[in-house]
């Protein structure tokens, strides 16, 4: 739950409006674009300033105004899914 | 999370960076968004993504996108295909082309001399939170005005000119303007710029060889030609041996079925038929303006 994440250094992504952002690992060419909306999107955004995994869902759980269990299992799932597609490195 | 249907706009950015990542070659991304960071182009979507590949990478580069699912769009009804400075690519997933160059046309030098200057002048940008290389803003405008002089009174060409020559009139220091002539000498666009150099008060300069020449000569009848095809095609037919004309005034009348479709992607056999027919009745309307383009142009020749 503390583990440092971090964007892997080797994606891109744009963020044509608020609520939605597409990601790209840039130098895999089979890749495919992954969109993230609503929670998804913000959970990206939180990367930006956060560092570990129990500080993004802390943010997380900020910027919806909620509980830190109520984001909790979702957002910990959602970093286990960025991690596996290579779009976030953890250590 | 889910795998994107992308807009234009997010592709272009994300294919611009990709398409510099996805092959150990030497890739220059150009015109799009880089030139319009540079402030060279007014903000328009591109309908691809352009990239300069060296010269020696080139087949590897295209290899590697065919490996990878991209498809070789091949050039629709041109008579001349001698001259391939890029190929066009296509994935779907992807909602825009990807345009691989080797070379850019109007740079009458050594396509790996053309290179080798825009790769010794390559800058950094950021696109989409990734860095992205592109040429310096002095070669850039070298070679976003070569592309818009291809189709010199285009009406879009003619405003995205001015666009240009009004940027660079203001942007750019004298040395810049010096360094902008330098470049234009060394890659052989000294005479292919001319209108433009002219305009920003730079002095050009008589074409350095034979082969220098020939190309010049061959960019003033492809721009004499750009709005008019049946140009080419009768400028083809002419340079051909006479036993060889009738199999090219074939493909001019009759293109292939995969090159109309291409062209008129959608339409059923009764339509390209009608687009057949349209494009006959066109070419026969084009044909004595093209015999006075190239009769003026031999003429100078």
């Amino acid at each position: 739950m503390k583990g440092p994440v971090r964007r892997h250094p080797d994606v891109a992504w744009v963020s044509s409006d608020p609520g939605r952002i597409v990601v790209l690992r840039v130098d895999r060419i089979e890749d495919l674009a992954q969109v993230l909306q609503g929670s998804a999107a913000e959970i990206w955004r939180c990367l930006d300033s956060c560092h570990t995994r129990r500080s993004v869902i802390s943010a997380l759980a900020s910027t919806y105004g909620v509980e830190v269990p109520v984001v909790r299992d979702d957002a910990a799932a959602f970093l286990d899914r960025l991690v596996e597609l290579g779009l976030v490195v953890e250590g | 999370m889910s795998q994107a249907v992308l807009t234009h706009d997010e592709a272009e950015l994300l294919l611009a960076v990709a398409s510099q990542r996805w092959c150990d070659a030497r890739v220059l991304a150009i015109k799009g968004p880089t030139a319009r960071a540079q402030g060279l182009r007014a903000p328009r979507a591109s309908v691809d993504v352009d990239v300069l590949v060296h010269p020696a990478d080139w087949p590897e580069y295209c290899s590697r996108l065919e490996a990878a699912g991209w498809t070789w769009v091949e050039p629709g009804d041109k008579p001349d295909q001698r001259h391939e400075h890029s190929r066009t690519y296509r994935n779907p997933a992807w909602p825009l082309e990807l345009d691989v160059h080797h070379h850019f046309p109007g740079f009458l030098a050594e396509p790996e001399v053309v290179f080798e200057t825009f790769w010794s002048r390559r800058v950094s940008l950021t696109l989409a939170h990734h860095k992205v290389l592109c040429p310096d803003p002095v070669a850039h405008t070298a070679l976003i005005a070569l592309n818009l002089l291809r189709r010199p009174s285009h009406p879009r060409n003619v405003v995205e000119l001015d666009h240009l020559v009004e940027h660079v009139t203001r942007a750019f220091q004298t040395e810049s303007l010096v360094d902008l002539a330098h470049v234009a000498r060394v890659t052989g666009s000294q005479a292919t710029l001319e209108p433009v150099l002219r305009r920003w008060g730079l002095s050009t300069a008589a074409v350095a060889g034979t082969s220098e020449a020939e190309g010049l000569d061959e960019w003033r009848l492809g721009t004499a030609a750009a709005d008019h095809r049946a140009v080419w095609w009768l400028a083809e037919l002419l340079d051909l041996e006479w036993r060889r004309r009738p199999r090219l005034l074939g493909r001019a009348l009759w293109p292939t079925r995969s090159s109309m479709q291409r062209k008129y992607p959608g339409r059923g056999p009764a339509g390209l038929v009608w687009a057949r027919l349209l494009r006959l009745a066109q070419g026969a309307r084009a044909l004595p303006r093209a015999a006075r383009i190239v009769r003026q142009h031999q003429a100078r020749g």
